[in-house]
C-alpha cells in the first residue's frame, strides 16, 4: 500500500468530516486563538519591556559606550568613596580624536542630599557640561516645563520628575520626599558640609525611573572647595555607527587608559534583569496556554472519535488503514490549528498595532509589545506540536482496538 | 478458496469466558452463495467477522486461496479486506458526512487507481445498483434501502473476490429485503462473486447454494443445492406479487421494483398477469 494512497485517503476523510463540522472549527479556532494569543503576546510584551528599558538605559544613563573607574593611575577614591576617573577632560579629549566617535558627556555623580524648606528629597546630583551632556544623553527633548540648565544659567538645577517629587512622581506619593515645581528653591548639601541654594530651571521626563531621579546641575556650579575638578564617574559615549561597537571599543581600549571600557548591552543588567524576572511569568503563561491548546485538543479529538468509534471500526474493516485514519485526525487537528494560529495572530497583531498607538505607561517606561518572527514561529510550532500529540494519544487508542468492539461498542 | 478448520472463538465477559464458536469447519467454493443460516446468538455473525478477518479466532485456522490468512498481522489483514473482501452490514454503515457516490469511492482511494477512474467506477456501480438519481446525495436524504445498496456499492468497488454480508436485510421493510437479496443473487450470478451471507431469515435460503446450519457456536448441518431452485424462487416472487397487490401497490411500482431486484419484464408481467387474476383485490 503507497505511502500517497494513503495520504489520499487521510486527506479525503479529514477534508469531508472538516467541510460538514464547521461548529466545531469555530469552537477549537477560537479556543486555539486565546492559547496562541497567550503565548505570543505575552512573549512580545516582555520583549517590548527589555527593549524599553534597554533603550532607556542606553539614551539616558549609559550611552553608546559607557567608560567607569577601574583600579590604577588614573582613579582615585571620591569623597563619597565611589571610584572616580582622574584627568577626565584630558580622557575625554582623547576619546573625541579618535574616528566615529560622535559625543563623550563627562558626568560626576555626587554625594549630595536636595532639600526643599528643610525636608529631604530622594534624587541622585549628576554633574554635567549641558552643551555636551545633551547631544549625547537626549535628555533635553524630555523637558516639559522651564528650560534647561545651560552654559550661562547660575544656580541653576534641572530635575528629573522622580527626583521633584509629587505630583510628578509616578512612584512616590503626597507627602513623600519633596514636592518641588519650576522657579522652587532648594537646598544642596554636598558631602554633608557645604549647603547652597539652587533655583530649579526646569524638569524632565525621561519615562525611565532611573534617569528621572536624576537632579542635573552644571559642572561649573560645584564648589571649587570640594576638588573635584577635572574628575568623573562614568563618560558617555554616542558613536556614528552602531554596527561597529566593538572596533569603536578596541579602538578606545588601545589608548592605553586605565579604565573599563564597555558596550551598553555589557552594562544593560537592569534590562535583561527585567526580562528574566519576566521571564519566569513568561513560562507560566507558556504551560498554560500549552495545556489549554493540548487539553482542549485531547477532549475534543477524544470525544469526537468516541462518538465516530463505529466509523472508524466501519473504515478500518473496508480496508482503511490504521495510518491513513491517524493521518486523517492529524490533518483535521493541523486544520484547527491553522485557524486557530492565523485568527490568534490577527488578534495579536491588532493588539499591538493599538499598543503601537497608545503604548502602556508603566513606571518603566512607555512599553510597545515587539512580536518578533521567532516569537510567531515558536508559538506557532509550540501549538501545532501539542496539539498534534494531543490529537495522536486518543486516534492511536481508539484504531488499535479490536474492529468489531470498535463497529459494535463493547457488546461482544 | 476459503477453508475454516476447527475454529473457535472465546469472549470474555468479565471472568466468565463465553463460546461464540465452538468448534467450527467447513469450505466456500469460488463463486459459491453460502448462507450462514442460524437462529439469535446462535454465532453466525461470529463465523462472519471472523473469515472475513475483522477478528482473530481463539483457536483454528482460516485459508484464503490456499494461504494461512488468520496469523498475519493486521496491517496484511487490512490490505486482504480492501482488495479481496466486501463488507455489507446490518445498519448500513456508510460515513454520514460522504453523498453515495463518495461513500462508495472511500475504499478504492487506498489503491493505486487514478481518481477520474476511481470516480467512473463508482458511478457506473451505483447505477448498476439503480442509484443513478441518488449519487451526490447524502446517507441522511436515502432511504433504508439505497443506503444499504450505497453499502453494496462500496464493497463492490475494489473488484472484491468476496462479498460478506451480515444480516443485510434486517433493518428494511420486505420489499426492499427482496430486492437487496435479489440484488446479491444477481452480483452472484452476473459477477461470479462469492457471497458469505448471514441471515436467520429461511425465506433466503432457496437463493443459496450452500447453506451452513449454525447452532449454538457448531455447525448443525451443511446442505449443499446443486443448483438453486428455481421454482421455489418463482414461488417467492409469487408470494411478493401476492402480498404486495394486498397492501395496493401498483402493479406499475411492483414491475418497477422487481425489475430493481433483477427480475425479466416478461416473466414479472406473466406472473402479474397470473396474480391479478388469482388474488382478489382490495
Amino acid at each position: 500500500m503507497k505511502l500517497y494512497n494513503e495520504l489520499r485517503t487521510a486527506d479525503f476523510i479529514s477534508y469531508k468530516y472538516f467541510q460538514k463540522n464547521y461548529k466545531l472549527l469555530i469552537f477549537l479556532t477560537v479556543i486555539l486563538s486565546f492559547s496562541f494569543v497567550n503565548i505570543v503576546f505575552f512573549t512580545s510584551f516582555n520583549k517590548g519591556l527589555e527593549e524599553t528599558v534597554n533603550n532607556e538605559l542606553r539614551t539616558y544613563v549609559l550611552g553608546d559606550i559607557i567608560i567607569e573607574p577601574e583600579g590604577g593611575d588614573e582613579v582615585t577614591k571620591g569623597q563619597g568613596g565611589e571610584e572616580i576617573i582622574e584627568n577626565a577632560d584630558e580622557i575625554v579629549s582623547k576619546i573625541r580624536a579618535l574616528p566615529g566617535i560622535a559625543g563623550v558627556s563627562k558626568r560626576l555623580g555626587l554625594r549630595a542630599t536636595i532639600a526643599k524648606k528643610g525636608k529631604l528629597g530622594i534624587g541622585r546630583l549628576i554633574a554635567i557640561i549641558p552643551e555636551e551632556d545633551y547631544p549625547v544623553s537626549s535628555l533635553e527633548p524630555t523637558i516639559f516645563e522651564g528650560s534647561s540648565i545651560g552654559r550661562y544659567e547660575k544656580n541653576g538645577v534641572l530635575m528629573g520628575v522622580e527626583s521633584a517629587g509629587f505630583p510628578w512622581s509616578r512612584t512616590l506619593t503626597q507627602g513623600t520626599g519633596i514636592s518641588v515645581k519650576v522657579g522652587d528653591e532648594v537646598e544642596i548639601t554636598f558631602d554633608s558640609q557645604f549647603k547652597k541654594n539652587y533655583t530649579v530651571m526646569g524638569m524632565f521626563d525621561t519615562r525611565y525611573f532611573e534617569s528621572d531621579f536624576f537632579t542635573l546641575i552644571n559642572e561649573k556650579e560645584i564648589p571649587e572647595s570640594l576638588g573635584l575638578k577635572n574628575k568623573a564617574t562614568s563618560l558617555m559615549i554616542t558613536v556614528d555607527d552602531r554596527s561597529k561597537l566593538q572596533e569603536y571599543k578596541r579602538d578606545i581600549l588601545n589608548l592605553g587608559m586605565h579604565v573599563k571600557v564597555s558596550i551598553w548591552d555589557e552594562k544593560a543588567g537592569f534590562g535583561q534583569q527585567v526580562a528574566k524576572s519576566l521571564g519566569v511569568i513568561q513560562i507560566v503563561m507558556f504551560v498554560a496556554g500549552i495545556v489549554i491548546a493540548s487539553v482542549t485538543i485531547f477532549i475534543t479529538i477524544y470525544v469526537n472519535i468516541l462518538n465516530r468509534m463505529k466509523f472508524i471500526g466501519i473504515m478500518r474493516a473496508i480496508g482503511i488503514s490504521r495510518f491513513a485514519i491517524i493521518v486523517s485526525y492529524l490533518i483535521e487537528t493541523l486544520f484547527y490549528c491553522v485557524a486557530g494560529i492565523f485568527v490568534g495572530l490577527g488578534i495579536t497583531l491588532a493588539i499591538i498595532r493599538y499598543l503601537t498607538i497608545q503604548p502602556l505607561d508603566l513606571p518603566l517606561g512607555l512599553v510597545t509589545p515587539v512580536a518578533t518572527t521567532s516569537n510567531i514561529v515558536f508559538g506557532s510550532l509550540s501549538i501545532v506540536i501539542a496539539s498534534l500529540i494531543s490529537a495522536f494519544i486518543p486516534t492511536y487508542i481508539v484504531t488499535g482496538k479490536n474492529i468489531i468492539y470498535t463497529i459494535y461498542r463493547g457488546e461482544k | 478458496m476459503i477453508s475454516v478448520s476447527h475454529l473457535k472463538k472465546t469472549y470474555r465477559v468479565g471472568k466468565i469466558e463465553v463460546d461464540a464458536v465452538k468448534d467450527v469447519s467447513f469450505d466456500v467454493g469460488k463463486g459459491e452463495f453460502v448462507n450462514i443460516h442460524g437462529p439469535s446468538g446462535s454465532g453466525k455473525s461470529t463465523i462472519l467477522h471472523l473469515l472475513g478477518l475483522l477478528d482473530d479466532p481463539t483457536k483454528g485456522t482460516i485459508t484464503l486461496n490456499g494461504k494461512n490468512v488468520s496469523s498475519l498481522p493486521e496491517s496484511e489483514k487490512s490490505k486482504i479486506r480492501l482488495m479481496k473482501m466486501g463488507f455489507v452490514f446490518q445498519e448500513y454503515n456508510i460515513l454520514p458526512e460522504l453523498t453515495a457516490l463518495e461513500n462508495t469511492v472511500l475504499p478504492a482511494l487506498m489503491t493505486d487507481a487514478s481518481h477520474d477512474l476511481i470516480y467512473r467506477k463508482a458511478e457506473k456501480i451505483l447505477r448498476y445498483l439503480g442509484l443513478g438519481h441518488r449519487l451526490h446525495h447524502l446517507p441522511s436524504e436515502l432511504s433504508g434501502g439505497e443506503k444499504q445498496r450505497v453499502s453494496i456499492a462500496r464493497s463492490l468497488i475494489n473488484d472484491p473476490e468476496i462479498i460478506f454480508a451480515d444480516e443485510p436485510t434486517a433493518n428494511l421493510d420486505s420489499v426492499t429485503s427482496e430486492i437487496t437479496i435479489n440484488l446479491f443473487k444477481k452480483m452472484n450470478e452476473e459477477l461470479q462473486l462469492t457471497i458469505l451471507l448471514v441471515s436467520h431469515n429461511p425465506k433466503y435460503l432457496v437463493y443459496a447454494n450452500k447453506i451452513v446450519f449454525v447452532e449454538d457456536g457448531l455447525v448443525k448441518n451443511i446442505q449443499i443445492n446443486r443448483k438453486t431452485d428455481k421454482s421455489d424462487r418463482f414461488s417467492l416472487l409469487r408470494s411478493f406479487i401476492r402480498n404486495s397487490l394486498k397492501k395496493g401497490y401498483s402493479i406499475n411500482a411492483i414491475t418497477s421494483i422487481l425489475v430493481k431486484a433483477g427480475w425479466k419484464k416478461s416473466i414479472i408481467e406473466a406472473e402479474l398477469s397470473t396474480g391479478v387474476s388469482k388474488t382478489p383485490v382490495g
